[in-house]
């Protein structure tokens, strides 16, 4: 008998089956579609139209990426994961641009803050720093939550490496912290982040929820304006969503071009500091302020404490620094239409990321089977192309026919690669000795996977589910054009609600769709906590 | 075989049983409308509950713009039972053909308020296709100490503009109040509003406009922001209205000055002042697409939204405050602002599109 699992006729049959499910039927799909679907408009009269929006979302797209790479590697200087962060990279999009507009918007908290406390400074800021419309209130909210996720893979990846060795090299020969971290370990860890910041800049070229709320709309960004083209109903129209679709698969592959252009600069920039071998001995070990637990922690709270303070003020208007009338019967008035919904966005989510996370194991198990140790990148693949092709290209396909089943397909596709990103590294690093010894007493497969790899690696792997249950959580181009009728979720209402300009009954929404996540988070930490 | 057999008959049994417990369950009527006001939607939840003894089962679609739904339904492909449109949005539906035609069916003629003009949408003659729900009156909402008077010309709210720069925005058309504002200062401006009841092809729009176009270039750098941005709704000018980063705010409820100091939206003192000498007025209506699976019940609905009850309850000052349709005496209802007759539809995409060319997308 062997000592795998299956045999491997059906171990290539279970891979091709995972790959026609989450990857070649989702292609084939919009593939179908786009030959299928003759373009009327020029070229040129689209690009008219929709040329600013694309150098606009280029701009945004390298920004981010840039940004987040920059506070990344300063950032992840001899720091540790904890709990903290796995729950901020959890906090929905829609829930933390929300709370966080609240605190830095032009009449928001923080100025009516300073107002109080000048008495001779007059109004509400007048600039459109930060205003509730701008491009840069849009950087802040996608930097600021794409920041966490890179900074969990750089941990994840430092943790491989054997840092303690090379520091101790490096300071004997008379290198500094800080040309240690730059020169030896940040070259190491530039190629293994090479794919989350694409999934990154990908993300970004997408996006449509958040530049719904705080993204500029004159011009609005590519995904944002294709998104209210193809509500119109006119043919025109139709064919600038088309051409806008093809557009954003191009700026998505410009943008991957110019960050892989950078990672090749900077790691000659990096090759020729270490050649001229220069030292200094100035430079202690602190670490960046944004690399600072308290610093995500404070700034999660303080979004948090304003959803809670929002989703029960009556009258709120600046500058006041408190509320002028409460109304809490909110919760209880609103409870039961906010119920179908949580059932709603539950089901789905723990559906999905269920599939999502047995698909990610079986996958991850076949590779270790057949030994190998690295990310397989090709799974990821439905992460690097833009999310509003691929939705728009199923709907235009299959109509927005609201089943469950179909909707649920579509959360899963998404959910899946987070999930196999999440585990690979603990699950394919698993020392599978432990494996053969627990079969050499005389366990069967099952029996040595459920009781010995399981609960050595029961953190991850609880952590790999929660993690799809929150990317489905915050789901909302799939579900808002493949299923709105039937099944809205949380996030489609907060959207919708917050674009109708109740920030209070948002609120509500919003902290429903963060506490969602965030129980779940929380219990996979501490269930794995408990038995250890 | 045997266990087959039985397992077959069950499945055959209890698929033919379904139609027959189906009639207990009550019938589901689609109802896409507009969902960005949580008075609005309030007030469509309490209906849904009024409705469910009467067998009827009322789902609030919420659709950020109408139009996404018109699309659906030309291209043949929605669930839509009831629809909530006007203007251009029930232009292409009249036009591709998809509207029943309700209005006979309901025998609602004797009911209806008829100084409302109700059988004309936007300068298109209704025909029976769609049933008036509620009337629309455009304003602008400022403060005490903003704009004085109850009335502003469009020269003196750019007097006003010039004085306080960056006080002023309007949403971004094709936002509908957006580009109710456009109509507005071209009617102030033209001092003639006949010509802009006629199809955009039957006058000379350009010579018409021109003004309109003279005016924004002036008024352009005063905007907020420069109008290097514009909110994408007016519940967004809404707020920032109310936190005083704005001077105006729009409306299209002649009761909202009310209801959203009521819900707290708005400061006290919040006041409506009409832009030019009339308030642009229109009605808002109900139509039941041809595809809809549920005609029956949808006219059911339309029928209970039209009822004395329901249009006491939708004009209610604590809830949406929408103007009645019906010819009813109303307590403490502010009376409607001063007429100025709504454009015909076709200037609705003709005023998008230029402004569109004009200013940033």
């Amino acid at each position: 008998m062997a000592t795998t699992l299956p045999t491997l006729t059906m171990n290539r049959l279970t891979r091709a089956g995972l790959a026609l499910l989450w990857i070649i039927v989702p292609l084939v799909v919009i593939a179908w579609h786009v030959t299928t679907t003759p373009l009327n408009a020029s070229i040129g009269s689209a690009w008219e139209g929709l040329g600013e929006s694309a150098w606009l979302t280029l701009l945004v797209t390298v920004l981010t990426s840039v940004v987040v790479l920059f506070a990344a590697l300063a950032g992840s200087r001899g720091r540790h994961l904890n709990a903290t962060w796995a729950s901020f990279i959890a906090v929905p999009h829609v829930a933390f641009a929300i709370g966080l507009l609240w605190l830095v918007s032009p009449s928001g908290w923080l100025v009516r803050l300073v107002d109080a406390l000048l008495p001779a400074w007059q109004g509400p800021v007048q600039s459109s720093w930060l205003s509730a419309k701008s491009t840069l209130t849009l950087l802040v909210v996608l930097i600021l939550k794409e920041l966490p996720f890179l900074l969990l893979m750089a941990q994840a990846n430092i943790r491989q490496m054997p840092i303690a060795r090379w520091q101790q090299q490096a300071l004997a020969l008379g290198y500094s912290q800080r040309r240690f971290w730059w020169l030896i370990v940040v070259p190491a860890l530039l190629k293994p982040l090479r794919l989350p910041l694409y999934i990154i800049a990908i993300y970004t070229v997408s996006v449509v929820d958040i530049p719904l709320l705080v993204g500029p709309n004159a011009p609005a960004l590519l995904a944002h304006q294709v998104f209210e083209l193809n509500w119109q109903f006119s043919a025109g129209d139709n064919d600038w969503v088309a051409w806008g679709a093809l557009l954003l698969v191009l700026l998505a592959f410009i943008s991957l071009l110019l960050l892989r252009g950078l990672e090749w600069l900077l790691q000659r920039a990096l090759g020729r500091c270490a050649i001229t071998g220069r030292r200094s001995q100035s430079g202690g070990t602190g670490g960046n302020a944004s690399s600072k637990p308290w610093f995500w922690t404070l700034l999660a709270l303080a979004v948090l404490t304003s959803l809670i303070l929002q989703s029960g003020q009556q009258g709120w208007f600046y500058p006041a620094l408190w509320p002028q009338g409460w109304q809490w019967e909110r919760w209880l008035s609103e409870w039961p239409y906010i119920a179908p919904l949580l059932y709603n966005t539950w089901t789905l989510a723990v559906f999905s990321a269920t599939l999502a996370w047995l698909s990610a194991v079986i996958l991850l198990e076949l590779q270790a089977q057949r030994q190998q140790s690295k990310l397989n990148a090709a799974w990821l693949i439905m992460l690097i192309i833009p999310q509003l092709v691929l939705v728009l290209g199923w709907q235009r396909q299959v109509g927005p026919d609201n089943s469950f089943v179909w909707l649920l397909w579509s959360h899963t596709v998404f959910c899946f690669p987070y999930a196999y990103l999440t585990l690979h590294g603990a699950y394919l690093a698993y020392p599978r000795r432990w494996l053969w010894q627990a079969r050499s007493l005389g366990y069967g497969p099952w029996a040595a996977w459920f009781r010995v790899l399981a609960p050595m690696l029961k953190r991850p792997l609880a952590l790999a589910w929660a993690m799809a249950f929150s990317i489905s959580v915050a789901q909302y181009l799939p579900t808002q054009w493949l299923a709105p009728v039937t099944h809205p979720t949380l996030t489609t209402e907060a959207v919708s609600i917050a674009s109708g300009g109740d920030w209070r009954l948002a609120s509500v929404y919003a902290l429903m769709q963060w506490v969602s996540v965030w129980i779940i988070f929380m219990v996979a930490l501490g269930v794995t906590r408990a038995r250890n | 075989m045997r266990y087959l057999f039985l397992l077959l008959t069950a499945i055959v049994v209890s698929v033919f049983s379904v139609p027959s417990s189906a009639q207990d369950k009550p019938t589901p009527v689609y109802f896409y409308a507009w969902g960005g006001n949580p008075a609005i939607n309030d007030y469509i939840r309490w209906a849904a509950k009024e409705l469910q003894p009467e067998g009827i089962q009322l789902h609030h679609v919420k659709v950020a713009d109408i139009a996404e739904v018109v699309k659906q339904l030309v291209d043949g492909q929605s669930n839509a039972d009831l629809v909530w449109i006007n203007g251009e949005n029930f232009h292409a539906l009249k036009a591709a053909d998809r509207l029943r035609a309700v209005v006979a069916e309901l025998d609602l003629d004797t009911t209806l308020n008829d100084d409302l003009d109700w059988r004309s949408d936007f300068g298109e003659p209704i025909e029976g296709l769609e049933v008036p729900w509620g009337v629309g009156q455009f304003y602008l909402l400022t403060c005490q100490s903003c704009i004085a008077g109850d009335q502003v010309s469009a020269n003196e709210l750019l007097e006003y503009a010039a004085q306080h720069p960056g006080r002023m925005t309007y949403p971004k058309p094709p936002e509908f109040h957006g580009t109710t504002f456009l109509k507005s200062l071209l009617l102030s401006l033209s001092e003639q509003d006949t010509a802009f009841r006629q199809p955009v092809d039957a006058v000379d729009a350009e010579k018409l406009t021109a003004p309109l176009w003279t005016y924004l270039d002036e008024l352009q750098p005063l905007l907020w922001q420069g109008g290097e941005n514009f909110p994408s709704s007016a519940a967004q000018q809404l707020n920032w209205f109310a936190n005083q980063q704005l001077d105006i705010a729009l409306s299209f409820n002649p009761n909202e000055v009310k209801t959203l100091v009521n819900q707290a939206r708005v400061p006290q003192g919040t006041k409506r002042v009409t832009l030019g000498e009339g308030a642009i007025t229109n009605s808002h209506y109900l139509a039941v697409p041809t595809t809809s699976q549920h005609a029956e019940a949808a006219q059911r609905v339309i029928r209970f939204f039209l009822s004395e009850t329901a249009q006491r309850k939708k004009a209610d000052l604590s809830g949406w405050g929408d103007p009645t349709v019906l010819d009813l005496e109303l307590a403490d209802m502010p009376p409607l602002l001063p007429v100025a007759t709504e454009f015909h539809a076709s200037w609705q995409s003709y005023l998008e599109q230029q402004w569109q060319q004009r200013y940033p997308r």
